[in-house]
């Protein structure tokens, strides 16, 4: 049970070499086997009973969510599976509540106590968000390993502080570079069993993927603008029409806006994951940026329309294509890797990273 | 007897098992028959039930079997009496979904008419008095410093709206401290507005319109009506419960979509507190021996003069939106305190 013992010798941490020369390359497609319908019963009895407890409950409801996208998603045969605890996750998020009403309400005593809070908490969220970051990695798993995050804090304050202020003081250009740090830190310090994963993205290809979005997003700017500006000439110079196209315009603007989303999205993740190395092994990603903007402009649609009901099914949607637009190009069979140090995390920086909806995705 | 794969968490390796369930126990065998492991059904953790995802059968060390075979294996789980819990058996069924649905809908609705209003009255209750002057002088500045202007109301008026309002018999209400303040009303115009803490400001502009006499009193009752009654407290927790709840259910989404359906179903709470406080106020005049149709009469000057200043006001608008919604006046209002009068 084991690994291979017949003494050959272990090149890393991956396949021995001697079977690394035999087996060409496989291209292993990630396969998404949710289905909306089947989510929408989950997700209405999770909300059902959120609501019903005061929010007790949305706990155990983010662990089955998790576990459900978790374990439909297929690579080479095996499935992932998340492993976190519903009452570790409860505590965390009960200290977080805690913590944001005391903010809240530090106010009525004095607005000293509150700024004091304000930068004790802008201190801790680095510290936080690396635990959150822990977490969720040892809780996940894929053939029965543990995957493992191993920042280090101080790195971590590096890319979670230093850069996002640096980026607000120089109006944003440093953004994509910022942007870069943190897939670095995350992506270098993630690790599967034992093997590493390893990422090369330069900060200049990161400055390509959010020009080209500035780029459209101005497309959307003009565009909206010069549209605006037809139908107010053509509906003439009375208030009402005048009222009627900006607030058009502001309709338009924020559609278009939301859109640009699933088109930076999508070639970030294509970035992020065809530079990504595990031990041996490749990823690559071919997530289309028109096919994403169809998805996700239909799911907004049907969202709408039915009042936020469809929301499981749109979530599926996207995840699916998402999800299966990734392949690993696997350089050997995928069973040899081996287990590294069991971590203990606790949940606490799980609660924050949910409480300010900051979504980290691998 | 079950195909499954098994993982052992030391390594990736999948080991292809039959799991076979006799006596108590759960029995792997690996491809040639040689027994791997057993356990007791007990130390067993099984996975949902689901559609296409692989069950799990857990061991106590953490090593699992990943099982697709899911027909047969619901069926040795049946043979061994297994239970699945009633989540997994809602989250499985049509129809328990749907009940879920609709039990939802009905919490969701009756909270919204009862339990939330309910739970709002009890917490403006329990917020100790100073805090709420507090708040009140709070509202004032912030008033003070943009909205209105120093009253240009003479000593005269001012010392008798005062001296009558001291006058009127009212339910007693220790709690809070009536004062009535003067102000140029500007963009407000002809409005009363009651502050937290017992607080209630007039407008110039109101005096100017129905004059210090028995419509004045009655639009003072109806102001001190919310403040005896905390609305603006109400007020402030309700609608930061449903926003926050609007926030939970659609700011997946996007945040703006959930402030549209927060901010229209606040308003409907404050319909409410207008008729408790036009209750209010009309049970102080008949205490009095005051008409009750001088607040009727009063509220119809103030609809007058606002459909004359508003050129885009549209028939029968029942909620006006802008600096008219600290005070909604509607026809509906008006008829019943000339109802409750008589």
């Amino acid at each position: 049970m084991q690994g291979n013992n017949q003494g050959s010798h272990y090149i890393g941490d991956g396949t021995p070499a001697s079977d690394m020369m035999q087996t060409a390359p496989r291209n292993l497609q990630l396969s998404f086997t949710g289905s909306g319908s089947e989510y929408f019963r989950i997700w209405i009895v999770n909300a059902l009973l959120s609501i019903v407890t005061l929010g007790i409950y949305s706990a155990w409801a983010k662990v089955r969510t998790l576990q459900y996208f978790y374990r439909n998603t297929r690579l080479d045969g095996a499935t992932f599976d998340y492993h976190g605890k519903p009452t570790a996750i409860l505590k965390g998020r009960a200290i977080m509540f805690v913590l944001v009403l005391a903010y809240n309400a530090s106010h009525h005593v004095s607005p000293y106590l509150t700024l004091i809070l304000a930068v004790a908490l802008a201190a801790a969220f680095p510290y936080l968000l690396v635990r959150s970051l822990r977490f969720r990695m040892a809780n996940s798993s894929y053939r029965g390993l543990r995957f493992a995050f191993t920042g280090k804090d101080a790195e971590g304050y590096k890319v979670f502080l230093l850069w996002p202020v640096l980026t607000a003081l120089t109006l944003y250009l440093l953004a994509p570079f910022a942007h870069q740090r943190f897939k670095r830190y995350q992506h270098n310090n993630t690790h599967f069993g034992t093997a590493p994963f390893a990422i090369d993205a330069t900060a200049s290809a990161f400055y390509g993927v959010y020009l080209r979005t500035v780029f459209m997003a101005a497309i959307f700017l003009i565009g909206g603008g010069l549209v605006g500006g037809s139908l107010a000439a053509a509906a003439g110079r009375t208030p009402q029409a005048m009222a009627m196209v900006f607030g058009m315009m502001m309709i338009g603007l924020y559609l278009g806006l939301m859109l640009i989303g699933p088109y930076f999205t999508a070639r970030l993740q294509n970035l992020v994951w065809n530079h990504t190395t595990l031990a041996p092994h490749r990823f690559r990603s071919e997530v289309r940026a028109g096919q994403l903007f169809f998805i996700v402009l239909t799911n907004y649609i049907l969202i709408a329309l039915t009042l936020g009901l469809f929301y499981p099914f749109a979530r599926v949607r996207s995840t699916r294509y998402r999800v299966e637009s990734m392949t690993m190009i696997a350089a050997g069979p995928l069973d040899a890797f081996v287990a590294g140090e069991q971590q203990q995390v606790g949940a606490l920086g799980d609660a924050a990273v949910d409480w300010y909806d900051i979504d980290i995705a691998l | 007897m079950v195909a499954a794969q098994y993982f052992d968490t030391r390594s990736s390796r999948a080991h292809p098992v039959m799991l076979i369930v006799t006596g108590g126990e759960a029995i792997l065998h690996d491809a040639e028959g040689v027994e791997l492991r057993r356990a007791p059904l007990a130390s067993l953790r099984v996975s949902e039930r689901a559609k296409r995802a692989p069950r799990l059968v857990t061991f106590e060390d953490g090593a699992y079997c990943e099982i697709i075979d899911h027909a047969s294996f619901e069926g040795m789980l049946a043979a061994t009496g297994y239970r699945e819990g009633v989540v997994s058996r809602a989250q499985n069924s049509w129809r328990l979904a749907g009940l879920s649905l609709l039990g939802l809908a009905a919490f969701v609705v009756l909270s919204y008419f009862y339990l939330l209003p309910w739970v709002a009255a009890v917490a403006a209750r329990t917020v100790p008095p100073s805090i709420e002057a507090k708040l009140g002088r709070a509202t004032l500045e912030s008033l003070d410093n943009g909205l209105v202007k120093p009253t240009g109301l003479p000593e005269a008026d001012q010392r008798r709206i005062r001296e009558n309002f001291a006058a009127l018999r009212r339910p007693d209400d220790p709690g809070h401290d009536y004062q009535i303040l003067f102000r140029r009303g500007g963009p407000l115009g002809a409005n009363a507005l009651a502050l937290p803490g017992g607080t209630i400001v007039v407008t110039d502009e109101l005096v100017k319109l129905i004059g210090t006499g028995t419509g004045m009193m009655g639009v003072l009752a109806h102001e001190a009506g919310h403040v005896a009654q905390r609305h603006s407290l109400q007020q402030v927790f309700q609608a930061s419960a449903v926003g926050a709840l609007a926030a939970y259910m659609f700011g997946d989404v996007s945040s703006m979509l959930a402030t549209v359906p927060a901010a229209m179903l606040s308003m409907r709470y404050s319909r409410e507190h207008e008729r408790e406080a036009d209750a209010y106020a009309v049970e102080v005049l008949r205490d009095n021996r005051l008409p009750v149709t001088a607040l009727a009469d009063a509220l119809q000057q103030l609809e007058d003069a606002h459909n004359k200043g508003n050129r885009k006001q549209a028939a029968g608008d029942d909620e006006e939106s802008g600096f008219f919604s600290t005070h909604p006046l509607t026809r509906e209002r008006i008829d019943a305190i000339r109802n409750g009068g008589s």
